[in-house]
């Protein structure tokens, strides 16, 4: 077996986000680190929608991400650090749409390791160095600098090593233009290392230390050191120079402290806290990341709590002494990994979990009531300040980007019955958690829809001027009428220049009413060709010579004029006789037949447009054009066919087939992200277009189109304006890129895992929250604050106090944006939720009591009790995870009624430990507590133990059944084949693997094939050999105890691995399906970082050997961007075997033409094919 | 790497070669002689006291052994012996050959024959699947205790009952096992034990069914379920 990886849809987590100019024009732009991909979005500064400008699969995990630039320079540039053991400083090229490896130096091992640097990374504020430095011990510093030629150079490193030293965060401290230097949390463990007595340990303390880089000298010196007193988490450079005192913010629990060199005492000012919190009030507060802002004149820092409280932090100096720290609430908003505040007034907030944000800054929150907190502000030690958290008042939300992370469970049915299945996604954290459908197709943002008087026929957009750059008017033609929409404040009927088209003729109707009409020579089907220009002054001129044609003409289309040239250089012309012709339209071979191609079936209508061009403007401002040109022809039989077209001969070569629809296809000219893109409308309306150098082909998310075109206004740059029956809609395309639409459904936990009910298809969801509150709970905690709150009053405030109780009472914040109150380590919520996943609805829901944490599900029928189905839930009772221990579990029963719609309670069974996984089998169940494997028959009290295994090396985290045979995942020790044998009511393990494998979730394959995925990001399909015995016997001597005992005595008999991959990321789901109806079937994948990936069997040795040899020469001829070697990466467990990575393979389409050409040359191909094979091999399977 | 002998020393070289004779041979040893364990050892189901050797080379030992073939005399006194002679005619003439050059005459022909009437593929053989297994009965079916005389039924069936998924192994031996067909009150019979069986209930050898004292049961459920009327 030989499988292929590709990625449906990449990570959407965000785990670094970095601002900055980095095309080097004034545009900001952001770059994202989403674990082993690295992307470019730029927020667009007037509709303040983000697009992403690129994204690029590195193969490597980014530790951390920085942005410097050179004194004096005007472009931003990227360091990397990564698990590659090299620091690699990267450019972004505008012209190429391409990130440029700079440099790329070597200081260590590869891996994430705890000494070799790129943990923490550190820029001097001036560009003048870099810090990267490991978790222990090692530091590096390279010196950037430029040569003569103005370009990026970097030193050789220069060491600052502390043995037995910890690190916990770095910055570079702004200094102006003195010798570059670094502060460091640091904690020195040595002392507590050699003291056996722990005294040492108990005393240790961080410490903040300098490093300075001797710019004269050439080397790096400790330049001071001093402990502190609370230990901090992180620290927040503080701009110098000329611009501020310089110093840092050091952020602690409870505490921010600002630290400067010199007399400057230190400033320190407690984090406040939210008034009536329901969360433990012994519990520390933390800052967990922050933004500065910097003008000329001032500059402020933006720190968020872990609660998602935001805080504007200013500084108050005296002649360049911080005299004073002022905290000021901003806003709040979900807790984010990193903030970003841009020039142009945005904050992008790159959430830790969930959708991220892209918020406009209204107000600084200068002059509000908002109180503001100092340093200076007299308060007791130990005391702070309160706050009441309230809806946004200073930012204004923008735009949205979904995202899927954390993915924890998928499946994947046609539950809608839409013929093509539907992935059930649950999704996010905590009370940002989510239920989301995803389906193929591109979401459709609807602008606005109005009713016409009749049923049009067409519809067209034109420009007032062609230098304008909205358009101005609206055509709509009806059979007898043309209507014309002025676009703008007066929607109403205008009279301007256009020309009708008629059955008799043409007629040119100009601004002054002046008509110019030319009349068809008779009546007569086309078969002629005539040609118009329009001269510079409006006048409509016919070319002399006609074309006659073979056969009558069906369909034509016309290129876009070049930019510079007067007109278009080609025709092309679909004919009756199933072919397509294209026809010269330069003056000097005007009309002369280029070339010809045979189609299937009858054109229905054609488009060339230009495409899979990256330049969008060159340095002038001009707007370049090295894309291709492509003939797009729609077929009767609703058969999109594109076709290259050759710029110079006009000559048709590469044909790409797609079905579209049981209608014949039509195809409009439209406008995406400042690209040519083709609408094609069938029964689907299809959007072709082509997005960081591939092409997609992507149905929209709407209802059947009949006819539109292009749309530009200030409101909507690239719109589509289109006709459905008799309305007239104006739609927007923002998501371009995205492969799945998706609705989402809030739940109120994290979801763990859902069950489909098979005759309802209703969901079973269970939703449990670790360090949570349960309703029940919370009410009462609330209850009991309020009282408290009015004893604590004195005789005469007693009214007031009982007034703020009962608006605290009713004081009700949305925790999805304020987050739920934490509950402390060993407390748990859960909720079991029956749900219609088609309209979202709750049909019933059933809460567990406080500290009783749901695991596991199963719905299933038992052989005893006839055709009802029952619901399972496993509950683990007063888990504590570190150090663990648990007070045992339950596995609660529920019968389904009402049509599968309500959860009627029968009973719960107590257990020992946690019931972690629950599978129906052969009319009972088999439930996995802790290790212990068991059969459970259901009883009229309870459940039954019917039959039991305890060789199960730790933890079952799973169970699959296929006939007699149950494959057990263990949490550490892989697979376990166990068989049932019914005569001795006996489980008997017959056959284990032979790696550990820290399984997080399994799916069967065939009877002897198992694939699995452990929680290292890899994926394996292990194998059972065909002379595997599975009626293996117990030792009949009874003399077990002595030999049988013991981990290392695994069964006889093993597993053989048939294929193993490092995805890179958590793989939190795996299931065998098919996606696309009448496609093949793939094992689909989900990971924690919110990515959707494919594992297809490749069904020749052909396309085996072909793609093997395409990975192997871009392992060569384009190593990943990072420095790590992709297959050390794809190896990082376990040895890549029999997989081939389609990511990898599909980024020749990026890769430069030459090199393409070289790649190709070596396969014997050529650039076209080799990217038609890959399309073909994704349109198989997938989108 | 390789595997070329060095030195001349003749008896450890005949002791290879004996052992890798023994090793063939072993694919001889008949199924319901040995049983294999889950821990990949084997158990010598003919010796009473089922001594449990850890290599294939120890069996073949011990099946060499005096103790061992006293046994065997026991074991196969107990079995009807020549019991597929009828229906295979053709063994019988293979048999024929080889007797003259046997040594215990009697001994050799009544494991010949039940072998041959059982007829099927070596069990340890790794290069060979256990595909077709007729009217085998089993390892597990000479353990004690043995199901009363109504319910003693070849569970070789059992476990071959065809069942939704169970896979191609599983289609196959039950298509090799259709010709014989059961009966429907025999079937019901089978169905009543395996339920019962896998329920909890344990036969006492006397026609009664207990309770297995490590399983669950329904407080008001003190006799196993009737079978039900048809």
């Amino acid at each position: 077996m030989f499988l292929y990886n590709l990625t449906l849809q990449r990570a959407t987590g965000i785990s670094f986000a970095i601002h900055g100019n980095f095309s080097g024009t004034k545009q900001q732009e952001i770059v994202v680190s989403r674990g082993k991909i690295l992307e470019l979005l730029r927020p667009d500064p007037n509709t303040g929608k983000v697009h992403t400008l690129l994204t690029v699969e590195v193969f490597g995990v980014i530790r951390s991400l920085m942005a410097f630039r050179l004194t004096g320079g005007t472009k931003d540039y990227i360091v990397v650090g990564s698990d590659s053991g090299r620091i690699v400083i990267l450019e972004y090229q505008p012209s190429k749409n391409m990130f440029e490896k700079i440099h790329q130096e070597t200081f260590g091992k590869s891996g994430c390791r705890r000494i070799v640097p790129g943990q923490f990374l550190a820029v001097d504020p001036k560009g003048r160095a870099v810090m990267i430095s490991a978790i222990e011990k090692q530091k590096l510093v390279y010196i950037l600098n430029r040569d003569a030629a103005a370009r990026l150079t970097i030193s050789s490193p220069l060491e600052a090593h502390k043995a037995n030293t910890l690190v916990y965060h770095v910055v570079g401290v702004d200094v102006g233009f003195e010798n570059p230097m670094f502060a460091c949390l640091e904690m020195d463990y040595e002392e507590a290392d050699n003291d056996p007595t722990g005294e040492a340990a108990a005393n240790t303390q961080q410490t903040l230390t300098f490093y300075e880089l001797d710019l004269g000298l050439n080397h790096v010196v400790r330049k001071y050191s001093e402990p502190l007193e609370e230990h901090g988490n992180f620290l927040i450079t503080v701009p110098g120079g000329s611009d501020g005192p310089s110093g840092v913010l050091i952020c602690s629990e409870n505490y921010i402290t600002y630290k400067n060199f010199g007399d400057q005492p230190d400033i320190r000012c407690p984090i406040p806290r939210r008034r009536n919190d329901l969360d433990d009030p012994e519990r520390g507060m933390i800052f967990v990341c922050s933004a500065t802002h910097k003008t000329k004149s001032m500059f402020f820092f933006l720190a968020q709590t872990e609660q998602g409280d935001i805080f504007k932090i200013t500084l108050e100096t005296d002649e360049d002494m911080v005299t004073e720290i002022r905290l000021k609430y901003f806003d709040t908003v979900p807790v984010a990994a990193a903030m970003c505040v841009l020039k142009t007034g945005f904050l992008f907030v790159a959430s830790e979990f969930g959708n991220h944000y892209l918020y406009q800054i209204a107000h600084l929150g200068d002059d509000d009531e908002e109180p503001e907190f100092s340093s200076a502000m007299p308060l007791e030690e130990g005391d702070t300040f309160f706050f009441q958290p309230r809806p946004l008042k200073n930012l204004v939300l923008v735009d949205e980007l979904d995202s899927l992370s954390p993915i924890l469970f998928c499946q994947i049915a046609d539950l809608a019955n839409e013929d093509t299945p539907q992935l059930y996604v649950a999704c996010g954290r905590g009370p940002r958690s989510s239920l989301r459908v995803l389906r193929h197709g591109l979401e459709v943002s609807e602008m606005a829809v109005s009713e016409l008087p009749g049923n049009p026929n067409a519809v067209w957009t034109v420009r007032r001027h062609i230098e304008d750059e909205f358009d101005a008017y609206i055509i709509v033609s009806f059979v007898n009428a043309t209507l014309v929409l002025s676009i703008g404040e007066d929607c109403g009927r205008r009279d301007d220049a256009l020309v009708q088209v008629y059955p008799d003729g043409i007629r040119h109707i100009r601004a002054d009413k002046r008509v110019n009409e030319w009349k068809t020579p008779g009546k007569k089907t086309i078969v002629k060709l005539v040609y118009f220009e329009m001269d510079p002054s409006g006048q409509l001129n016919e070319y002399t010579e006609r074309k006659e044609m073979s056969a009558d003409v069906v369909c034509m289309s016309l290129a876009n004029v070049p930019p510079g040239e007067q007109r278009s250089r080609f025709l092309a012309v679909g004919l009756v006789d199933n072919t397509v012709r294209i026809i010269s339209l330069d003056p000097s071979d005007c009309l002369q037949p280029l070339s010809m191609q045979a189609l299937p079936a009858q054109p229905e209508s054609l488009c060339i447009v230009e495409m899979g061009g990256t330049e969008k403007q060159d340095e002038l401002g001009e707007r370049g054009s090295i894309g291709f040109l492509y003939l797009n022809i729609g077929l009767q039989n609703g058969v999109l066919l594109r076709t290259v077209l050759d710029p110079v001969t006009g000559d048709l070569s590469d044909t790409r087939t797609r079905y579209l629809g049981s209608r014949p296809v039509k195809l409009f000219r439209v406008r995406m992200q400042g690209q040519e893109a083709v609408l094609a409308m069938s029964s689907r309306s299809w959007l072709s277009y082509s997005y960081q150098s591939r092409f997609h082909l992507t149905p929209l998310s709407y209802e059947t189109l009949e006819f539109a075109s292009g749309f530009a206004s200030e409101q909507c740059p690239e719109g589509i304006v289109a006709i459905s029956t008799n309305t007239l809609r104006i739609l927007a395309l923002e998501k371009l890129g995205a492969v799945f639409n998706q609705v989402a459904f809030p739940l109120q936990y994290t979801p763990r895992k859902f069950v489909i009910h098979p005759e309802s298809n209703n969901l079973i969801i269970i939703e449990t929250d670790h360090n949570a509150y349960t309703e029940a709970t919370k009410a009462q905690r609330k209850q009991q604050m309020a009282e408290e709150m009015v004893e604590a009053a004195g005789e005469d405030e007693r009214e007031l106090a009982a007034e703020m109780a009962a608006a605290f009472l009713n004081e009700n914040l949305p925790e999805s944006i304020f987050g739920a109150p934490k509950a402390g380590n060993g407390q748990w919520a859960s909720v079991i939720r029956v749900m219609n996943p088609i309209q979202g609805n709750t049909l019933d829901l059933v809460q567990l009591e406080q500290n009783e944490a749901a695991f596991s599900v199963a719905v299933c029928r038992f052989s005893n009790t006839g055709d009802d189905w029952y619901v399972l839930v496993g509950v683990a009772k007063d888990l504590i995870l570190n150090p663990r221990s648990v007070a045992g579990g339950f596995v609660y029963t529920y019968k389904l009624v009402n049509n599968g719609e309500k959860l009627e309670y029968l009973h719960k069974t107590p257990v020992e430990e946690v019931p972690a996984a629950i599978a129906p089998f052969q009319g009972r169940v088999l439930i996995g507590v802790g290790k212990l494997l068991r059969v459970y028959d259901l009883g009229k009290k309870k459940l039954l133990r019917k039959c039991e295994n305890k060789h199960i090396a730790n933890y079952i985290s799973g169970i699959q059944t296929i006939g007699h045979r149950v494959i057990v995942s263990d949490v550490q020790e892989s697979f376990i084949w166990v068989r049932y044998k019914r005569n001795e009511n006996q489980l008997i393990i017959f056959a284990d693997d032979t790696y550990p494998r820290w399984v997080t979730t399994a799916s069967l394959l065939d009877y002897d094939t198992v694939a699995g995925a452990d929680k290292f990001g890899n994926i394996c399909v292990v194998r059972l050999p065909p002379n595997t015995n599975d009626e293996v016997d117990e030792d009949p001597t009874g003399n077990k105890a002595l030999w049988d005992r013991g981990l290392l005595n695994g069964a006889s008999q093993k597993a053989e691995v048939i294929m193993n991959y490092h995805v890179g990321e958590t793989v939190l789901s795996l299931q065998k399906t098919t996606l696309i109806p009448g496609g093949s079937e793939s094992l689909v994948y989900t990971t924690l970082s919110g990515g959707i990936g494919i594992l297809v069997p490749f069904t020749s040795h052909e396309d085996h050997d072909f793609f093997q040899h395409v990975e192997m020469h871009l392992r060569s001829e384009h190593p990943p961007l990072c420095g790590r070697d992709h297959l050390s990466f794809r190896s990082y467990y376990f040895p890549v075997k029999n997989v081939i990575d389609g990511d990898l393979c599909e980024q020749f389409n990026s890769m430069e033409p030459n090199k393409q050409k070289n790649v190709s040359e070596e396969l014997d191909r050529t650039p076209p094919e080799v990217s038609k094979k890959l399309e073909d091999i994704r349109t198989r399977y997938a989108f | 790497m390789s595997f070329k002998r060095e030195g001349d020393d003749w008896s450890q070289l005949n002791v290879l070669k004996k052992r890798r004779v023994g090793d063939l041979l072993a694919s001889y040893i008949p199924e319901d002689e040995a049983l294999m364990l889950r821990d990949g050892r084997f158990a010598c189901a003919i010796c009473p006291h089922r001594p449990v050797l850890d290599t294939l080379a120890m069996l073949t030992a011990h099946r060499a052994g005096k103790k061992h073939l006293s046994s065997l005399q026991l074991f196969y006194g107990k079995k009807q012996p020549g019991k597929g002679m009828e229906q295979n005619p053709r063994p019988q003439n293979e048999l024929e050959r080889e007797e003259t050059k046997a040594e215990a005459p009697l001994l050799t022909q009544t494991r010949l024959i039940t072998q041959s009437a059982l007829h099927r593929a070596p069990r340890y053989n790794s290069c060979c699947r256990r595909k077709c297994r007729p009217e085998a009965s089993r390892p597990s079916v000479s353990r004690p205790p043995l199901p009363p005389p109504e319910v003693e039924l070849p569970s070789g069936q059992i476990g071959r009952d065809p069942e939704p998924g169970a896979g191609p192994q599983a289609e196959e031996s039950a298509a090799v096992s259709s010709p014989a067909p059961v009966s429907p009150t025999r079937r019901r019979a089978l169905d009543r034990y395996l339920t019962l069986r896998s329920s909890g209930w344990i036969p006492d050898g006397r026609g009664r069914w207990v309770k297995d004292e490590n399983v669950e049961f329904d407080s008001d459920e003190e006799e196993p379920p009737e079978p039900p009327l048809v």
